[in-house]
């Protein structure tokens, strides 16, 4: 092993390049040292990490953290007893509604569903409907409900015509990681642009199912 | 001091002008100002703020509505002082440790595959790789001016040299 001290002695010596050290076995190496050396060596000259330098740096994160606080301590409290948390999540489901609402026809038939957990949960048991998990094929293998295929935007025309002819048969339900994930709606807006309506998108994902303890299965996409 | 030919030339080259003042306070200007122009939005509506915080879904539910109040005034702060250069060892230090913090938040949100809105500069922004590039290379600019330490064209360097030349 080089030490530090080592390296910044014979940093620009000539012996450093004749050297018999293992490590250095080609000049990619050597300049890959070199410029671990560099670095170190300016830290050495200029010794950033003084206790003035740190005990500084916590007071500014103090001041700063503590100033924002202050100011927003409404806001605050708000977050500490939870009603925020109860906020955020009825703003992100508003925003999947509207946007399920934009895609309705003329006459009024929705397009696009939304539908929350028990309702997938029903579509699931009775085996009236089969998902879609429009995550990324790694995240899928991961886990994902019970039954479900993995499509994506990319993969969606592969698989078009086997949509069609299972859509003429059961229901369609799209689900991805939670209510602020947009693939789910992106691949239903997609799915509805192809003919295939009523879609339903099952907004709560794959966070709300697996919390619920509902069935899962692991691996890849058949 | 680095080899022969072109890597070497390049490698000469970088390390002038990474050790250029004058670039360096750009830098300095640089990376303050992108702090204060994302975090001024940040403050303006804390509630936006608290549902990207919320999606990432790093934090418990409890810490969000803190964090989504404090961090915009800190990194506002924290900008401000980079900029005018006041103690800027402390605050390039400060501003090494958010990207970092940032940094690691993106990458491990894109590793888990949840897309979600970045919250970084824009709100129609979504995390992916090239986010995770453009952070890393901002905390690598920052921890190297960190490193440096230049206080090139700064407010403190002014008032202590004024202090110097009337006592």
């Amino acid at each position: 092993m080089i030490t530090i001290n080592n390296c910044l002695r014979i940093q620009n010596t000539a012996v450093f390049f004749n050297s018999k050290n293992p490590l250095i076995k080609s000049e990619h190496n050597l300049e890959i040292i070199i410029m671990f050396c560099y670095v170190f060596s300016t830290m050495k000259r200029n010794k950033p990490f003084s206790s003035r330098t740190l005990i500084e740096t916590a007071l500014l994160c103090c001041i700063g953290f503590g100033m924002g606080l202050i100011i927003n301590h409404t806001f605050v409290s708000q977050g500490l007893d939870g009603s925020l948390i109860a906020q955020i999540k009825s703003r992100l489901q508003q925003q999947v509604e509207e946007k399920a609402r934009d895609t309705a026809t003329p006459d009024g038939d929705a397009a696009i569903i939304i539908i929350k957990v028990a309702e997938a949960k029903d579509l699931c048991d009775s085996a009236q409907a089969f998902f879609i998990d429009a995550r990324p094929p790694h995240v899928f293998a991961a886990g994902h409900i019970q039954g479900a295929i993995n499509i994506t935007e990319q993969t969606l025309d592969d698989n078009l015509f086997d949509l069609m002819d299972r859509a003429s048969q059961t229901k369609i339900v799209l689900y991805c990681t939670g209510p602020e994930c947009p693939e789910a709606m992106e691949l239903a807006e997609l799915i509805v642009e192809n003919d295939i309506k009523p879609v339903y998108v099952y907004t709560g994902g794959w966070l709300q199912w697996q919390e619920k303890g509902f069935p899962v299965s692991y691996g890849e996409s058949p | 001091m680095a080899g022969k030919g072109l890597p070497g030339i390049l490698w000469r080259v970088a390390m002038s002008l990474f050790r250029n003042q004058y670039l360096l306070f750009v830098l300095r200007i640089f990376l303050g100002g992108m702090f204060i122009y994302a975090a001024l939005p940040k403050i303006m509506g804390p509630f936006d703020f608290a549902v990207a915080v919320y999606n990432y879904k790093l934090l418990p539910d409890v810490a969000v509505g803190p964090v989504a109040a404090g961090l915009p005034w800190l990194e506002v702060i924290m900008g401000a002082l980079l900029v005018l250069g006041i103690r800027i060892r402390a605050a390039s230090l400060t501003c090494t440790g958010l990207l970092v913090v940032f940094t690691l938040a993106l990458l491990i949100n894109t590793l888990r595959g949840i897309n979600v809105d970045c919250g970084c500069f824009t709100s129609d922004r979504t995390i992916g790789w090239y986010a995770v590039a453009e952070d890393t290379l901002f905390t690598l600019l920052a921890l190297w001016y960190f490193l440096r330490g230049e206080n090139f064209w700064s407010v403190e360097n002014r008032i202590v040299r004024n202090r110097r030349a009337t006592t």
